[in-house]
């Protein structure tokens, strides 16, 4: 094949226009796209003008307005949330998910976790950070996940349960909250899992008074855990705890994502049925829908 | 016209979209997203996953702005976010699919609106759906993105003779796939 093949080639391949190969799609659904893309970079709620008109987008839409109404601090919030809910930093270095990071994190991470879960939080975490009661429809979800799927590290924590309730302390204003979750930001950026959770956590913690940001840290907290800090169970616990706190729409949408994801991490098939099912009972709309739809095809019929 | 402008000088609402300016951003999205998604659908095999690829997309290029230094085309180095993050979203792909299992090859022409250069963009992406994953990703950087071999290699951690030898088997099956019937495309 020669030089005039490879131009027809280039032709070919053009990418200048709509003209395919992608499938057309109509002006709401790339509202839809381009309003996701934009909270999904951490750009805070537009007025309206990028929303499309039904399923995800009418979903974000509402959010959208509901955070115009509330304080600073919920706002902060949500672009807190928004930064831990999309895929790590892609644009120049996006291969894959950053490794989880084994350093010491002041305040330290809780006791109980066993010297191999170095990078995975074990179930003290919770308790030292107290959520909302969980989904009963859940309950019977395994929780050996909480098993550390990173590799061992060497032991480097004696930590005490006083130092935890100190480091899990409530914030008591909503200002106080929009600190943390900036201070949780910053974290995270600097892919310092551990802090970033604990920061979280303490958010989710009340919110300072603002309900909103409490729930949108608890989804941040359990993003982490599903994502950087190997705790699929522990993620799971967050999600559907997000959920029973009564998460709204967009946050309720990342929690039911959230817990297939935490399933399949899991390897756990049946509870990755469910959660599938339940999300898409309740966000058939949603741009994961087709995700969804794939990937419970390729479940099948539970046994 | 967003390429127009970012050849003679940095189209100000990169800029001001670095800077957190919504409207800018979201601007530069609605432009870029016919491009995104056609780069997403090249290099991934079937059209299910394309809007919510192309929407991570548009996020690693909304993160990035900050390091786009006006030096070339700014299409082109949204042209290779996307590439990387389509490459780290197929690998995961990959890593959660079993063996000899693949997204169903659909359909090129015939169900669909838009003309004739249309048409031939969807046989070419159904030809690169039969392809082999290495072919494909060689072919695509190549003539989509316009990378050069060496670039490819890097991007590909192969040696640039095995790129090479991608890009010659991938272009005679679509040869075969394309000009074998009329002689006409390539």
């Amino acid at each position: 094949m020669g030089e005039s093949s490879d131009r027809e080639l280039e032709r070919l391949f053009d990418l200048d226009d709509a003209a395919g190969p992608a499938r057309p799609i109509d002006a709401s659904r790339s509202a839809a796209i381009v309003a996701a893309a934009l909270r999904g970079a951490g750009f805070p709620p537009g007025g309206g003008s990028s929303g499309g008109s039904g399923g995800a987008a009418g979903a974000k839409s509402a959010i959208a307005t509901r955070l115009a109404l509330v304080a600073s601090g919920a706002v902060l919030a949500i672009g807190a949330w928004l930064l831990v809910r999309t895929p790590a930093p892609a644009a120049e270095l996006p291969a894959a998910a950053p490794a989880p990071v084994v350093q010491p994190v002041e305040p330290p991470p809780p006791a109980a976790a066993p010297a191999s879960a170095a990078v995975a939080p074990g179930a003290s975490e919770d308790e030292a950070a107290p959520e909302p009661p969980e989904p009963p429809e859940q309950a019977e979800q395994p929780e050996q996940g909480d098993a550390p799927t990173a590799p061992p590290s060497p032991p480097a924590r004696t930590r005490t349960r006083p130092r935890q309730h100190a480091r899990v302390e409530a914030p008591r204003t909503p200002a106080e909250a929009a600190d943390l979750l900036a201070r949780a930001n910053a974290a995270r950026l600097a892919h310092d899992w551990r802090a970033a959770d604990a920061l979280y956590r303490r958010v989710a913690r009340g919110g300072g008074g603002n309900g909103l940001a409490a729930q949108t840290a608890l989804v941040a907290s359990a993003e982490l855990h599903l994502e950087h800090l190997g705790d699929p169970a522990g993620a799971a616990r967050r999600f559907r705890a997000a959920l029973a706190g009564g998460a709204g729409e967009a946050l309720a949408e990342d929690a039911r994502w959230g817990l297939a994801e935490s399933a399949r991490a899991a390897g756990d098939a049946a509870a990755e049925r469910r959660a599938l099912d339940d999300f898409l009972a309740h966000h058939p709309a949603s741009a994961r829908a087709e995700r969804a739809r794939t990937r419970r095809a390729e479940l099948g019929a539970a046994p | 016209m967003l390429s127009a402008l970012a050849v003679e000088a940095p189209d100000p609402r990169i800029a001001a979209a670095a800077r957190g300016d919504r409207r800018a951003a979201e601007a530069l999205c609605r432009e870029l997203l016919p491009r995104v998604r056609n780069l997403v659908r090249y290099l991934l095999r079937g059209d299910a996953r394309v809007d919510d690829v192309a929407q991570e997309a548009l996020i690693a290029v909304l993160r990035g702005l900050g390091s786009f230094r006006g030096e070339g085309r700014f299409e082109s180095w949204v042209d290779r976010v996307v590439a990387r993050t389509t490459f780290a979203r197929i690998r995961r792909i990959r890593a959660e699919t079993q063996p000899g299992e693949h997204a169903p090859v659909e359909g090129a022409a015939g169900d669909e609106l838009g003309g004739e250069t249309y048409a031939l963009r969807r046989e070419l992406a159904a030809a690169l759906d039969r392809l082999p994953t290495d072919q494909r990703e060689s072919l695509v950087l190549h003539f989509a993105v316009g990378m050069t071999v060496p670039e490819i290699a890097e991007i590909a951690a192969a040696p640039v003779e095995t790129v090479r030898s991608r890009l010659r088997l991938g272009k005679a099956a679509l040869r075969e796939a394309l000009g074998g019937r009329d002689g006409r495309v390539i």
